[in-house]
């Protein structure tokens, strides 16, 4: 399954800006009106939340250690 | 009483003024990211939190460089990226020293297994990808950067950006979808 516009780089990079919260009104209304056409366009849009926020856990990942130093006890002078 | 959260702004204000306490306030506001933010370009937990550390430290001597304090977050972003960069060019990560040094002491139950089996897998995939990819996600995900902030902080254009951004995210996708491909 492809996009259905013909154009998928095109719109892959314009959901891809969408995502990032880029997009003028009017471009996010007609990604908008896009992706309620196209299951490829609207399936990459979910990929790019799910990966976002699974890079975000892996980083941030509960159970780490905290801080163990505070920053003040390295301004002390030297 | 509900009692507003003193903005980046108004804390830098306060730490110009004197008030070293309220530079805490802004530790506590960015140490998670930051941390989070070095683990993800460099590969290594520890480092990373020295890196944030260190990041802090030059933070709050160079204070008076910063010349909005509503900018905080590009800022220390930017300090960071340099202290990952230099440590990078010293020491590239590789996929064992990430799977050395990741492994937890205790194994995790159920749900709980799978969720972190899946953060790792992606970590690994995040460390596969060339450092301009990596940074550019950092910089999107866990500092909401526009493109106008990292184009500045890259010395290129908006548009640039865009674009970087898009394969940066293209390639995060393919680096899992190849992992999961591995795996079944």
């Amino acid at each position: 399954m492809s996009c259905t516009s013909g154009r998928a780089e095109f719109w892959a990079e314009l959901v891809s800006a969408y995502h990032d919260g880029e997009l003028s009104a009017d471009q996010a209304a007609e990604v908008e009106r896009h992706l309620a056409d196209c299951q490829t366009c609207a399936e990459w849009l979910e990929h790019l939340r799910s990966d976002q926020a699974e890079m975000v856990a892996a980083g941030t990942a509960p159970g780490r250690p905290g801080r163990s130093r505070c920053w003040r006890s390295c301004l002390r002078p030297r | 009483v509900d009692v507003a959260e003193p903005t980046d702004n108004e804390i830098v204000s306060a730490v110009r003024k004197g008030e070293r306490e309220a530079f805490n306030t802004l530790v506590a506001r960015y140490h998670p990211r930051m941390v989070a933010a070095a683990y993800q370009m460099i590969g290594d937990y520890e480092m990373a939190r020295d890196l944030a550390q260190e990041s802090f430290v030059e933070a709050y001597r160079c204070l008076r460089k910063l010349r909005d304090g509503a900018l905080v977050a590009p800022w220390l972003f930017g300090i960071l990226r340099r202290r990952c960069g230099r440590y990078v060019t010293r020491r590239r990560p590789t996929e064992a020293a990430l799977d050395e040094r990741d492994l937890d002491p205790q194994p995790a139950p159920g749900d709980a297994l799978e969720r972190r089996e899946r953060e790792r897998a992606v970590q690994a995939a995040l460390m596969g990808l060339a450092p301009q990819y990596r940074e550019a996600l950092v910089a999107r995900y866990h500092f909401d950067l526009g493109y106008a902030e990292m184009a500045r902080m890259l010395g290129t254009t908006p548009d640039n950006v865009r674009v970087l951004c898009f394969r940066a995210k293209q390639a995060l996708r393919a680096a899992i979808e190849r992992r999961e491909g591995s795996r079944s």
